[in-house]
């Protein structure tokens, strides 16, 4: 149910505009990002997810984002905002990765009540 | 063939460079993240007066005057000596009454996002007004602040160039002691670091592609203690070696009175202040301000959590951390190296554990602290 797409950022010091897109399948839904391809300790990012539901017509009700360094067991220091832009996508902004190390995102896509989660790996040097 | 074997020459001399060196190539990589150092000073778009000459100069002046206080004998400089890092070596701050926390330095200050030990202040201009008004520091009120600046002909004509010939007796009292504590912030702006002998290190390493001498070995040594079996710079990230957020390393946080509270009381008293950066008193007209305060949130770890200091100019600013209680650099090391992990927060970083260093570690990790 639940897959886990791995998404290293090596030694991201600088901004760069490139996006890195990458997906994740659950229930027949499928997800994509776009994240910048340089994230920065401490710097405020966004990410963009693009849901797929190609056996079902729903759209997804709403995201809860969560984002935790499991090495460490402490989450974000910044509340990220959450913004649905469409039926299938959603925006995460202010989001802030305050340590260098493993940091993992946990989402949940909810339609019509059932929760579909997906992981999300992020390694910053 | 000459050049062949110049080139082998050129080669096997550089490979004994690093081969002798007590840093690995991943090491030298990961040192990229302490630069560049002088770092670039974005102006603050929330204070119309950074990067001001004029102000600056005024700023200057209105810290080391006394007569800014309620006593007419202390100034922001008391505390805050210039041959201490902009520290004092007392072990709690003393303004008219002695404090619950140690003076931080003021170096380095510029385009943090927060400033105190707790963070409860968003901007440089709002931590500078804080000490005026506080009763145990310089126990002023904004009708005082105004009166005394008002007493002084060269600091009114200066401001009054700097507000386009307004006359300062003409502003009331509130805002006008915000445009001093944006004066203050202006000139505390300026105050950065030169560049020290590990930024000589970094510079000199990775332009000429060779391990430089700029560090000895036992100096060496201790970075790499720093940077692997301490981890240090996790929390100590960045060209200021800190990345200005907020952890629980096991300092006691009761005082005489009960409990400092450090970041938890911190996000408490900055979303209380009325002069916070989603106050009228911000210069700029970003949204920003308004969303990065709806950001942060109190969480029960932020319970006795205090700033990640800068450790650029370390050696300067003993004692050390928020209550200064660690009188040393030994005791600092020690105390990370024996980490009491039942004083720590049971929802603190579990990163923390004790580093367990022997003699020799130590003083190489005191050697390394030293040149930064």
């Amino acid at each position: 149910m639940l897959r886990t797409i791995s998404f290293f950022c090596l030694l991201a010091f600088n901004a760069n505009a490139d996006h890195l897109k990458t997906h994740a399948i659950a229930n027949d839904i499928e997800v994509n990002y776009s994240a910048p391809q340089d994230i920065s300790v401490g710097q405020f990012f966004e990410l963009n997810f693009t849901f797929s539901t190609p056996n079902l017509n729903s759209s997804i009700d709403r995201l809860s984002f969560k984002a935790f360094m499991p090495s460490h067991k402490h989450g974000l220091n910044y509340q990220p905002q959450i913004t649905k832009t469409s039926d299938k996508t959603f925006k995460v902004e202010y989001l802030n990765f305050h340590m260098p190390g493993h940091w993992k995102v946990q989402i949940n896509a909810f339609i019509e009540d059932k929760k579909h989660p997906f992981e999300f790996d992020f390694n910053l040097l | 063939m000459k050049q062949a074997i110049l080139l082998i020459v050129i080669s096997l001399t550089c490979q004994l460079s690093f081969a002798d060196s007590a840093l690995t190539d991943s090491e030298l990589k990961l040192l990229k993240i302490f630069t560049p150092w002088p770092p670039k000073v974005k102006k603050d778009m929330t204070n119309q007066f950074s990067q001001n000459k004029r102000a600056i100069e005024l700023g200057e002046m209105i810290f080391f005057d006394e007569k800014f206080s309620k006593n007419q004998s202390q100034s922001c400089a008391s505390c805050h000596q210039p041959n201490k890092a902009f520290g004092d070596s007392l072990v709690l701050s003393k303004g008219l009454n002695e404090l619950t926390r140690h003076t931080p330095s003021l170096m380095n200050l510029a385009n943090n996002r927060w400033f105190g030990w707790d963070g409860s202040s968003d901007s440089l201009w709002l931590q500078s007004l804080r000490p005026l008004l506080s009763e145990d520091e310089l126990g002023l009120t904004f009708e005082t602040i105004k009166s005394t600046f008002l007493s002084n002909q060269n600091y009114k004509k200066l401001f009054s160039q700097l507000k386009n010939h307004q006359h300062p007796e003409t502003i009331n009292a509130i805002p006008m002691s915000v445009d001093i504590a944006k004066i203050l912030a202006a000139y505390q702006e300026t105050l950065i670091s030169q560049p020290s002998k590990f930024d000589r290190f970094i510079n000199s390493t990775i332009k000429n592609k060779r391990i430089s001498n700029e560090l000895n070995i036992e100096e060496q040594k201790g970075l790499k203690i720093f940077i692997n079996k301490g981890q240090c710079h996790i929390c100590h990230f960045g060209p200021k070696l800190s990345n200005n957020e907020f952890e629980n390393i096991g300092i006691s946080y009761f005082i005489d009175s009960g409990v400092d509270k450090g970041r938890y009381g911190g996000i408490e008293a900055l979303k209380k202040s009325p002069y916070n950066l989603t106050s009228q008193f911000n210069d700029s007209l970003s949204p920003d301000n308004e969303i990065r305060m709806s950001l942060i949130k109190k969480q029960s770890r932020n319970f006795g959590e205090f700033k990640v200091p800068s450790l650029r100019n370390i050696s300067k600013t003993a004692p050390y951390m928020h209550n200064g209680s660690l009188k040393t650099l030994n005791d600092v090391i020690d105390h990370y190296s024996e980490l009491n992990l039942d004083r720590l927060h049971t929802d603190s970083n579990s990163f923390f554990k004790p580093l367990n260093l022997n003699k020799e570690e130590k003083s190489q990790l005191k050697a390394f602290l030293k040149t930064l």
